[in-house]
């Protein structure tokens, strides 16, 4: 059994003592037996003290919470970790860049009607880089350490920018532009014969693209995540869902950002690939400088 | 080695074999089937869900000998067997679903409570989220950005993100809940240091 077929209302109604015995018991051995499903049953679980936690649960169902999951001792210093958990992740007023809907927000600026000719698919990555020129704009670095509401809005914008660079590369792919001016260079992690401490770059002024394409040395990943690092200002950002692609007869990860993205100085990128069984693994080092 | 009063070694042993030949791979199951039993008498609105586990485990290990001769069919089914009559005679002692809050001092947050955590209890928190792996770190500060109904939304774009089911995104954010929150009950348990 696994997420795609397990009923999630049926155990939802089994965590609050709703199902009939024989229901039950069949969950039960299920969740006893396979590793698999039991996982799942933990994570609903773990997703009805949540609802419960943020007043979700209607005035029937958390009198059943409480008599069925917050039973023990235990099991109530468990809800009090989770509460800890949720009120220290989650955050405080909304910031407009992060509302929710920033997705939705962001849609006047993919809007492709008003192109009256070419296929407008084509326009997204580019789209894409305008908009992360405005979050990078809103962007304010700040440290991350307490964990507060300033925090928490800081944080969502880096997430949104990191949402932003994914789709901008997820498109790039499918729809590669044809007219974007793109810089790229190749690089080799730290630590393979050849590779340079650190290549010295300089892109012409009008790059409106930069291309890293990140040779790999091992194994093949499933999928990847490069996390782009420039150290002078702290600010860190992770961009998933890379795949690899043939580049001059080596197999690389490419990574595209916007030019806006880069300053002047040492940038670190560190690839991680995710193994068979959903783990992440770190896979290499690679740094390059830019220079004005 | 468990902490049931009345289990004795050579029966733990036996129990163990039966689970698995390899004793590893028998206590690693052992400890899997304990837990799972815990949740299940938890469920079911038992107070003394803990007590109950050790008293299954007890009442197999009384019989393993026999069960590894005679008994066909996965362990675990059986632990759930006795386990159901456990429930089944706690029933009929009417010692089920003792009140909660008469239980002793943990009282379960009340939805929506304000704050009220101790400075410890921050402490162990940032201290086990520096922690986790930057990229968990991540996806748990994006996965808890919203609540309530926002969050249902929220939830659904970033596992399209992820090109994954937002049932497949629930079971890798609860992984890394459960390391996460298994170091603050672990920070939290630690005696204040001097």
């Amino acid at each position: 059994m696994t997420a795609a077929n397990i009923d999630e209302h049926e155990i939802r109604r089994l965590l609050l003592g709703e199902l009939q015995p024989e229901e039950r018991v069949r969950i039960e051995q299920e969740f006893l037996l396979n590793p698999a499903y039991r996982e799942e049953i933990l994570a609903i679980e773990n997703d009805l003290i949540d609802d419960y936690l943020d007043g979700m649960l209607s005035p029937e169902q958390q009198e059943k919470f409480k008599r069925h999951l917050a039973s023990t001792p235990e099991q109530r210093t468990r809800i009090r970790i989770s509460r800890l958990v949720k009120d220290n992740l989650t955050s405080g007023p909304p910031s407009p860049l992060f509302d929710s809907d920033s997705a939705n927000d962001a849609a006047p600026v993919f809007d492709t009607k008003f192109l009256r000719f070419g296929n407008p698919l084509i326009y997204l990555p580019i789209a894409a880089i305008v908009l992360i020129a405005v979050l990078l704009g809103a962007f304010e670095v700040v440290n991350v350490r307490r964990i507060n509401n300033e925090r928490s809005a800081a944080e969502s914008r880096r997430l949104e920018i990191e949402r932003e660079l994914a789709r901008l590369n997820r498109e790039w792919r499918a729809h590669p532009p044809s007219n974007s001016r793109v810089f790229f260079t190749t690089l080799l992690p730290i630590g393979t014969r050849g590779a340079s401490a650190s290549e010295q770059l300089s892109p012409p002024p009008n790059t409106e693209v930069f291309e890293l394409r990140l040779v790999l040395t091992g194994e093949v990943h499933r999928t990847y995540s490069a996390e782009i690092q420039e150290p002078a200002l702290a600010a860190r950002f992770t961009i998933t869902d890379l795949m690899i692609e043939t580049v001059e007869g080596h197999k690389a990860v490419v990574l595209r950002l916007p030019y806006t993205f880069f300053k002047e100085g040492e940038f670190r990128v560190l690839l991680r690939g995710m193994t068979n069984d959903d783990k992440m693994e770190d896979i290499g080092e690679y740094v390059f400088h830019i220079k004005s | 080695m468990p902490k049931q009063r009345d289990l004795t070694k050579p029966n733990f042993d036996e129990l163990l074999l039966w689970l698995d030949p390899d004793r590893d791979q028998a206590a690693l199951k052992y400890a899997e089937l304990y837990r799972s039993l815990i949740k299940i008498f938890t469920w079911r609105g038992c107070s003394n869900a803990e007590d109950l586990a050790d008293e299954t485990v007890d009442r197999v290990a009384e019989k393993v000998k026999d069960l590894r001769i005679k008994y066909v069919g996965n362990p675990a089914i059986y632990f759930h067997s006795v386990a159901n009559r456990i429930v089944k005679e706690e029933q009929r002692r009417a010692k089920l679903h003792v009140a909660w809050e008469d239980e002793d001092e943990i009282a379960i947050p009340a939805p929506n409570a304000a704050p009220d955590y101790t400075a410890e209890e921050y402490n162990c928190f940032d201290r086990c989220l520096e922690q986790l792996d930057p990229e968990d770190r991540r996806k748990m500060c994006s996965y808890y950005l919203k609540q309530g109904q926002a969050k249902i939304d929220h939830h659904r774009a970033m596992a399209e993100s992820f090109g994954i089911s937002t049932g497949t995104l629930r079971v890798r954010m609860y992984r890394i809940r459960e390391k996460l929150m298994k170091c603050i009950e672990d920070c939290l348990a630690k005696p204040p240091q001097q």
